[in-house]
């Protein structure tokens, strides 16, 4: 079934049918989520999935269910971290090398994971507002255009966005811009 | 895409984020705040028996568990309460085979938090200066990633780590009388149980193991970066609430 009929039988009050929206879209939730706030993501998740059904009639039919649902995340995300007293640094994980790749060079496995952690970590030096459209953009895979239309902005506002973001995190990383 | 944009979808591909397989229970348990209560009660409860048995858990054990479950602890209502085992020292809620305590009154606090600290896969968060040091530091390493009980002069706060596990290793048993309320700390939720009742780990399968039941007081329960803190040893919320605050 398409996401924006379960849309319609859960803003009936069919609670099955958002039930199955969570079960679709909880795993790129909790990648947006992770990428802001890294150890609430569940929790942060879990709260935005409900804003999302108190509020479904806020969506509208036709636009992209996904992109509207992980922007609340998102948002949901960076006003968890705002809500902490003192702010404290993120720590962010690659999962651990062995749980995926079988049957490879463990130098070469330990390297990837190596570098993974390496870009991770400079992700997590940059500022919530950064890591938000990185997120959007390459964790879950958000276009440009959907980005706009979910954070109600200008396209060339997300992609200037994106830019300032990327020479960031090229600078934590000690890459010289293109 | 340039290479380090191409990275960057790798990194989002392999994040450490846990698999959230409860989270469509977890929210659908909370819906019916939002909704008319027959409808959600009803998808809900069928939704989570369906999970369960795509999962091959045993379906009461799951419900339960995230119907009325924070973090490691899951809160069971039941008609009368078991026989709890005899009063033990221990510190640690049915840990009856505690290892690794730390050394009693010689031992500094600090050395003995210290000591915890190493013991145990996640951070310890101690009560806030205005409570002092704690009495003692228990540490049961048989839970998964660590158990950690700091006993202060007027409360023990438990801290359990979640680990890779998404099932609770602990019971709350409510007979009718004791009440659960759900209320925010920090933007977290937590929850208050009010009244007499049994605390019991769990056994792999669900199955509360019965030699660990012991009796407990009213407790406040909470989640943060999958840690499951408890204080227990105060009657008034409003202490409770006070000593999670004062952790930061």
């Amino acid at each position: 079934m398409h996401d924006d009929e379960l849309v319609n039988a859960a803003r009936g009050g069919d609670a099955t049918a958002f039930t199955t929206l969570v079960e679709r879209h909880r795993r790129d939730a909790l990648r947006v989520a992770y990428g802001i706030a890294d150890g609430e993501a569940d929790d942060v998740a879990q709260d935005a999935f409900l804003k999302a059904y108190r509020h479904l009639d806020r969506f509208r039919p036709g636009g992209s269910f996904r992109a509207w649902l992980l922007t609340i995340v998102a948002n949901e995300a960076r006003n968890r971290r705002r809500s902490f007293v003192r702010r404290r640094a993120l720590v962010l994980r690659v999962r651990d090398a062995a749980d995926e790749d079988g049957g490879e060079d463990p130098a070469e496995v330990a390297q990837r994971h190596a570098r993974r952690q390496l870009v991770l970590d400079a992700v997590a030096r940059l500022s919530d507002r950064d890591r938000e459209v990185l997120a959007l953009r390459y964790f879950v895979g958000l276009s440009e255009a959907e980005m706009a239309n979910a954070l109600g902005c200008a396209a060339g506002t997300v992609k200037s966005r994106l830019a300032r973001a990327m020479t960031r995190l090229r600078t934590e990383l000690g890459q010289v811009s293109p | 895409m340039t290479p380090l944009e191409r990275e960057l979808v790798d990194v989002g591909a392999h994040l450490d984020h846990g698999d959230g397989r409860a989270l469509a229970a977890a929210v659908a348990g909370r819906l019916g705040d939002r909704r008319p209560v027959a409808v959600w009660l009803k998808a809900a409860a069928v939704v989570l028996v369906a999970l369960a048995l795509a999962l091959g858990l045993p379906p009461t054990r799951r419900a339960i568990a995230r119907f009325f479950g924070i973090g490691t602890v899951e809160i069971r209502t039941v008609a009368t309460t078991l026989a709890p085992a005899p009063p033990s020292d221990s510190t640690v809620p049915g840990a009856p085979e505690t290892t690794g305590r730390a050394p009693g009154p010689t031992a500094p606090p600090a050395d003995a938090l210290a000591e915890a600290r190493r013991g145990v896969g996640f951070p310890l968060r101690p009560a806030g200066p205005g409570y002092g040091a704690p009495q003692r530091v228990d540490v049961d390493t048989n839970v998964p990633g660590g158990l950690v009980a700091l006993v202060y002069d007027r409360f023990t706060l438990v801290e359990i780590a979640s680990g890779s596990s998404d099932y609770p290793i602990v019971a709350k048993l409510a007979p009718p009388g004791v009440t659960t309320t759900f209320l925010e700390i920090g933007g977290r939720t937590a929850v208050w149980v009010e009244g007499a009742h049994e605390i019991a780990y769990l056994a792999p399968d669900g199955k509360v193991r019965n030699e660990s039941v012991r009796r407990s007081g009213s407790v406040l329960l909470w989640v943060r970066d999958r840690v499951t803190y408890r204080i227990e040893g105060f009657d008034r919320r409003e202490d409770a609430v006070a000593v999670a605050t004062s952790m930061g």
